[in-house]
């Protein structure tokens, strides 16, 4: 059968796979592994079948937790069962994992692999998280690329049930799992027609059912514990025999060969590598283009990784080999080296002797790993280096990073590589995938794309990185050359080196609407020469000139692809332009023939506005480099945040980084000339606020999505509470725009007062924040004591009086007792000159700062409040102590990319609930009244900004717990956010969002505890409905079930105000 | 007297000639109720245009892909689920099949050629009881050739008269170089009935703006004489019923179109000009016409003023359209009262 090739990522060609092969699955989103959930979803909401012809019962779970529990399930009920996850999804699912290893039970969990939170998160791609994982039995199979990554997939899943042994399957996050590839497909036949169907049979055979009864025992003692753990052995010694039957079978099936253990390179060579993943891809190109410089240098791939297979390791590598660099991609602190290396050192221990073995770092949350960098390994090995090194940074503080002397171009002969710069919402993005798509389906060439996002959560750029080459593309790293550049923004001249790395006779595309003769003129000097130096070629385009003419709007994308195809050279120019114009026929055939003429005609014209720009000998006007911080912004800006703002954060050294995490809060604002963002004055002239600070913001600029929902909360909560706050963010939208290294918008006050921030994991921060408490109760307590008894035993009159008030202000948060505190800590400070030894008086300068009592926030989205951390949530409800927590409920997992959560209300479209949601929203306000205990409230800032406001003062008030639920609109409600307003008094007016406060604190004056603040109904539910693309969506995809939910969703907002009232 | 207005519609058997033409009424289902209650013999129901189906469905992409590819979390903000087609109009149909016991008649209007078949057997499952096929072409490219648009329509035709078991209409409009030939190679593939004729889509220019703008025409009386005249010719040449259709405005528009050879019309502007009440009326009208008349069905005389029962050799010639001109004066004295009560005019008149 001819190979079909297909343009795809990691993630959908392991999907494909999985869904294939599985019965059920049960998902949770994490970042990078969401998309492959979102697929096997999206597969089973059409109704397609895998290969035993049935559809994939698709369950989202509240946590990835439970998503393993309901696996570990599914497996002893007897259903080939799969399920995708990383980082710290993968951490929760490890005592499952020890679980369904020690019962045998065959299931893949395939990983897109993540670094873990350590001192901050990373959503980017290492080892970290399966590496932990390598002690819990399940068979750890690696995928270096797309193409592997879904044969691997298909080998685990074989391999799976012939050995009884679970298989965890991971490839690199991002770099495979979003990288865009072309690879040989498999079909589905092509599976089956690989899958012994006895095994299934097999497998069926051992699921619990009362026809043929066993106990899967619940607890063995010390006399047989041990015994049960050895009984497993032979399974793993069987283990690699069979992975590699299964891997030549699919050689045998497709023509591609793997093998458990592969070198590559010249069987004399004498100095190895040894890697896992990606890298490898990357250290084989280079030593192909070095091996063909007459060095001889070997590389060592690592698949199978557990069971660990000495035989067949060892059996792979030369026995010229005397000297080997093992590279890990993953930190053990404290270790004597990491997994990898101290796995191939105990391998080879016994069976070779006298080789040299080092281990070494590289490529932590998707740091680059280039053939540059992999030359130095193999210089560094070479040279007899240190072992515990590290690559790819600059350690200037252990001096274990080794040094890049050389920049070597390793890419094949013909490879054509452009890169593109973008800003967030242009769709530069969707057009080069379109663009790959075009190329890679259409032309023998070999395709790669890979694209960055800033962090910011809109108009942040986007650098898009495209390779076109005759070969295969082993290149596993970003463009460091660069044939192609195009500058969708030219606002990023002056800030971004735009052409870095462009080769000698590149070209360079610019979108402006300047005069041919005045382009030059916008570069920077150091562009102009590069331009001159390395005789690019400069195109330029007035792309929104086009695409408003012709009716394209403000989407500069298509014009801008059609001017990438006319001058990249990827294809030649008649060639390229008749693929994007048959590409729009295709697309836009069924839209009617007028709307593929107007699309033909923007191509033609985009094709036709293209100039080439002169590039005068001699010209004396250049752009200045833009300031990008404000001048002597102090060492933190300089050293940190100036390099991170022009995209060269790669070279801030360890030396400059904080130990802990912690940097200062207010650095945000140097993105903005050091201005600061504007207060919430109206405040003040509320009733209810006492004495609020409103002269200056402790929240601006926070980049979240423009028109976001949860912003204006965060804002109020801060200006009122800012100068004694502490914040427990759960990981989301808000631990994202609130706290990314190094722009911090959160913000101290002329005093040096400000909210005092951290973000624990997602699924603990109601614990997390419960803890703050708990400190802050422990370090009053104490300060208390001591003051006490500083009052009865201090000599000085003054600081005597000044404490006996401190403690008659103890509770309260006026500014009074603020400023008393700072007279206070004067005070002390005078005392510890003159007094002597005084442990009394220095354990209350250690705890001065707890004079005043602090507010404890506890703040995340729906994701954690109602699902991940709804127990601890709970179970922090349901105590006596005084924390605060701000549910930001936008109704969905918005920072993982719009899933769907319990407070998705019913009908709403969203991925995994693609044909709308079946059950209605949890009324969680509801459930915390029922402690008794707990202030309840739920707000909606665009209705009634004033009653949001009463509910924080009044949750910050109350001595216990507090929840306030914040109806919060997010672009994942699809509608304009400008209309967020208008919309949010829509949800109260139409009887769909409860606004309410319910204080138990009342009751003790025999009042209702519930005061309701609802509005009244005037609008429609339809009306409400209308706005949002979660709800128009369903109606035009299964009108039908819109129906059925949309009356069900109505009885909803009913009961929901219903049982609410009833409370009062 | 007992009046019986009862006709045919291709192979449906109609209580009276006046079904209710493919319009927005159905939209609210009481209307439906009323449309039946009122007398309306069948309910064509409003079409299904895959123009409009293509242009949501695209427009809902667009929609979901607004927040795509922002941030590296999330290349995506919606489920790439597919815009369901056809499905909203189904489900409508389906209803509207429950609510009423007259024939329910589906109205398709595709702009693909292998959506025709496709979306008339996902029609014929709602249970409707014929269905009109919108033949629609506008023309705005000066290569196309008038052969290369009838062989479409007709293979459209053929294909999905060969999937769907339901009775079969054409509705298409006038503009063909010759519209009765098309007719009658069509009337070749037994569709059961043709309506005369599609109103094409006509925008207007507003002089003051200085823009085009599309106002809704309600057909008015003289609109119909087209169809008159068309009925008249095909009468008796065709086996296909002939449903007259435009500018039916009251019962003696009705009797007009049977007189030239119609087997029934279709209505709509005048229900949106004078209500749901101009049914019984337009009934009440014709009863009372053959009552004067002494007919006693409509067999009596549908088809007494066709080209195939009028003996006079200029009748529906362009020797008509001369006289017309040599007599415009008459124009200064015409009334359509004199319709009814003097064919002669009527003669005259049916060519402008």
């Amino acid at each position: 059968m001819e190979p079909k090739y297909i343009n795809t990522d990691g993630n959908t060609a392991v999907a494909n796979v999985a869904y294939g092969l599985s019965e059920v699955a049960a998902i949770y989103p994490i970042t990078p592994s969401s998309d492959m959930g979102e697929r096997a979803d999206g597969w089973s909401a059409e109704g397609r079948k895998n290969i035993f012809g049935e559809k994939v019962d698709v369950v989202q779970m509240q946590s990835e937790g439970g998503a393993a529990g309901a696996i570990h399930g599914a497996l002893s009920a007897g259903a080939l069962a799969t399920t995708f996850t990383a980082s710290q999804g993968l951490l929760l699912m490890l005592p499952n994992m020890f679980k369904i290893a020690g019962e045998m039970l065959p299931v893949v969990f395939h990983v897109s692999a993540r670094s873990l939170a350590c001192q901050a998160l990373s959503i980017f791609g290492d080892h970290s998280d399966v590496m932990v994982a390598r002690g819990t039995g399940f068979a750890m199979l690696a995928s270096s690329n797309v193409q592997e990554a879904q044969d691997m997939a298909v080998i685990a899943h074989l391999s799976t049930l012939e050995t009884k042994i679970p298989f965890l399957h991971f490839f690199d996050g991002f770099r495979t799992s979003h990288s865009i590839q072309k690879i040989m497909s498999i079909g589905y036949d092509q599976i089956r027609s690989m899958l012994d169907m006895k095994l299934v049979e097999d497998f069926r055979n051992m699921a619990l059912r009362p026809e043929a009864p066993v106990c899967k025992v619940g607890a063995q003692n010390p006399d047989v514990y041990f015994q049960g753990r050895e009984t497993v052995n032979r399974f793993y010694s069987a283990c690699p025999a069979i992975v590699q039957k299964n891997m030549d079978m699919l050689w045998e099936k497709t023509g591609r060969k793997y093998k458990l253990y592969e070198y590559i390179g010249p069987p004399d060579a004498e100095n190895v590598l040894i890697a896992i993943g990606s890298s490898t891809e990357t250290i084989e190109e280079t030593i192909h283009y070095l091996n063909k410089r007459g060095e001889k240098l070997g590389l060592l791939k690592v698949r199978l990784y557990r069971p660990f297979s000495v035989e067949d390791f060892v059996r792979e590598l030369p026995g010229s080999v005397r000297k080997i660099a093992v590279l890990d991609r993953t930190k053990e602190p404290g270790s004597i080296g990491e997994p990898l290396y101290l796995d191939v050192v105990a391998a080879l221990s016994n069976e070779r002797h006298g080789i040299r073995i080092i281990g070494g770092r590289y490529g932590l949350s998707s740091k680059e790993f280039t053939p540059s960098m992999v030359k130095a390994v193999y210089d560094h090995l070479e040279n007899d280096g240190w072992h515990n090194f590290t690559i790819g940074i600059n350690d200037d503080v252990t001096l274990r990073s080794i040094h890049v002397d050389e920049e070597i171009d390793t890419e094949q002969e013909g490879i054509v590589r452009c890169k593109f710069w973008g800003y967030g919402s242009d769709g530069t993005v969707s057009a080069n995938k379109n663009a790959i798509k075009i190329i890679g389906e259409n032309t023998d060439l070999f395709v790669q794309g890979y694209f960055q996002y800033d962090s910011n959560k809109s108009g942040g750029w986007t650098i898009s990185h495209l390779r076109f080459g005759k070969e295969k593309i082993q290149s596993e790293y970003l463009l460091n050359k660069t044939d192609f550049v195009a500058l969708h923004r030219p606002q990023y001249i002056g800030q971004y080196d735009i052409l870095e790395g462009i080769t000698e006779g590149g070209k360079f595309l610019i979108n402006t609407s300047q005069k041919p003769e005045n382009i030059f003129g916008l570069f920077t000097k150091d562009m102009q020469d590069t331009i001159r130096d390395k005789r690019i070629k400069v195109y330029a385009i007035d792309a929104s000139k086009i695409a408003r003419s012709a009716g394209l709007g403000g989407r500069i994308s298509s014009v801008m692809q059609t001017a990438f195809f006319k001058v990249s050279g990827v294809l030649p120019e008649q060639e390229a332009i008749d693929l994007i114009k048959k590409f729009v026929q295709k697309q836009f055939a069924r839209k009617g023939p007028e709307i593929v003429e107007m699309n033909w005609n923007a191509i033609d014209a985009a094709s036709a506005a293209v100039i080439a720009v002169p590039v005068p000998e001699e010209f004396n006007k250049y752009a200045e480099l833009s300031a990008v911080i404000p001048k002597d912004s102090g060492p933190f800006a300089e050293r940190i945040v100036e390099p991170i703002l022009r995209l060269k954060g790669d070279t801030i050294p360890v030396s400059y980084m904080p130990v802990n995490g912690a940097i200062p809060t207010g650095t945000k604002r140097l993105e903005h000339r050091g201005v600061p963002g504007n207060p919430a004055i109206w405040i003040e002239k509320l009733p209810f606020v006492n004495e609020p600070n409103i002269a200056e913001p402790y929240l601006e600029y926070p980049p979240s999505c423009s028109g976001c929902g949860e912003v204006p909360y965060i804002h109020l909560a801060t200006q009122l509470f800012g100068d004694r706050m502490i914040i427990a963010n759960a990981t989301g939208c808000t631990s994202i725009y609130g706290g990314t290294f190094p722009l911090i918008p959160y913000t101290k006050d002329k005093n040096g007062k400000g909210p005092a921030w951290a973000n624990s994991l997602f699924e603990d921060n109601a614990e997390f924040g419960f803890g703050m408490r708990l400190a802050v109760d422990a370090n009053r307590r104490q300060l208390k004591t001591n003051i006490e008894a500083l009052i009865r035993t201090c000599g000085v009159e003054d600081l005597q009086a000044a404490l006996a008030k401190s403690l008659m202000l103890f509770d309260e948060v006026t500014n009074e007792a603020k400023q008393h505190a700072d007279e206070v800590k004067r005070l002390l400070a005078e005392a510890r000159k003159t007094s002597g030894e005084d442990h009394v008086l220095d354990k209350i300068i250690e705890l001065q700062d707890y004079l005043v009592e602090k507010s404890i926030w506890i703040i995340g989205g729906d994701g954690w409040a109602y699902d991940i951390g709804f127990g601890g949530l709970d179970h922090v409800m349901a105590s006596d102590r005084n924390v605060n927590i701000l549910v930001l409920d936008t109704e969905v997992y918005s920072n993982t990319g719009g899933q769907a959560s319990k407070a998705t209300p019913r009908g709403a479209v969203a991925k995994y609930a693609s044909d709308g949601k079946k059950l209605g929203k949890k009324n969680l306000g509801l459930m915390m009244t029922t402690y008794g205990n707990a202030y309840v409230a739920s707000v909606n800032m665009g209705m009634d900004r004033e009653k949001s406001a009463l509910a924080l003062v009044e949750a910050e008030k109350h001595k216990g717990p507090s929840i306030v639920i914040a109806y919060s609109p997010c672009i994942a409600h699809g509608y304009d956010m400008k209309l967020t307003k208008k919309q949010s008094e829509k949800a109260a007016k139409c009887g769909y969002w409860p606004m309410y406060r319910y204080n138990p604190d009342l009751r003790k004056e025999n009042l209702s505890p519930l005061m309701w603040d609802g509005a009244e109904i005037d609008t429609t539910f339809e009306q409400y409905l209308e706005e949002e693309i979660r709800y128009k969506t369903l109606s035009m995809t299964n009108p039908e079930e819109s129906k059925r939910l949309f009356e069900k969703a109505k009885k909803d907002n009913e009961a929901r105000f219903k049982d609410i009232k009833q409370l009062s | 007297m007992n009046t019986n207005l009862s006709t045919t519609y291709g192979g449906l058997v109609l209580k009276n000639p006046i079904v209710i033409g493919a319009s927005n009424l159905v939209t609210n289902p009481e209307n439906l109720v009323q449309l039946e209650e009122a007398g309306a013999a069948a309910i064509v129901y409003k079409s299904l245009f895959e123009e409009q189906i293509e242009l949501e469905s695209f427009k809902m992409s667009q929609m979901q892909e607004v927040y795509s590819d922002w941030d590296s979390e999330h290349s995506s903000l919606f489920p790439p689920i597919a815009h369901a087609g056809p499905a909203e109009h189904l489900r409508q149909l389906k209803e509207a099949r429950k609510k009423i016991s007259i024939p329910l008649i589906g109205s398709l209007n595709c702009i693909n050629e292998d959506s025709w078949l496709e979306y008339a057997l996902k029609m014929e499952d709602t249970g409707i009881d014929a269905l009109e096929l919108n033949f629609y072409y506008t023309n705005t490219d000066f290569t196309v050739t008038a052969e290369s648009i009838e062989a479409k329509h007709l293979k459209t035709l053929e294909l999905v008269k060969a999937g769907v078991r339901l009775p079969l209409f054409v509705k298409l409009s006038p503009f063909y170089t010759n519209t009765l030939r098309l007719i009658s190679r069509m009337d070749d593939f037994d569709v059961d009935g043709f309506i005369l004729f599609n109103r094409l889509f006509q925008p207007d220019i507003d002089i003051e703006d200085e823009k085009h703008h599309y106002p809704y025409n309600f057909s008015s009386e003289s609109d119909n004489r087209l169809a008159l005249r068309y009925a008249g010719l095909l009468h008796k040449k065709i086996s296909g019923s002939i449903i007259a259709n435009t500018g039916i405005l009251h019962g003696k528009d009705v009797v007009k179109m049977l007189l030239a050879g119609a087997d029934a019309v279709q209505v709509v502007s005048a229900i949106y000009k004078k209500g749901i009440q101009t049914i019984p009326n337009m009934l009440q009208e014709i009863k009372a016409w053959m009552h004067r008349k002494d007919y006693k069905s409509i067999d009596d005389f549908q088809g007494k003023l066709s080209k195939h029962n009028l003996t006079d050799p200029y009748a529906y010639k362009r020797a008509q359209y001369v006289d017309i001109l040599l007599n415009s004066e008459l124009f200064m004295t015409y009334h359509p009262k004199h319709v009814i009560s003097n064919p002669e005019n009527d003669k005259k008149d049916s060519k402008r």
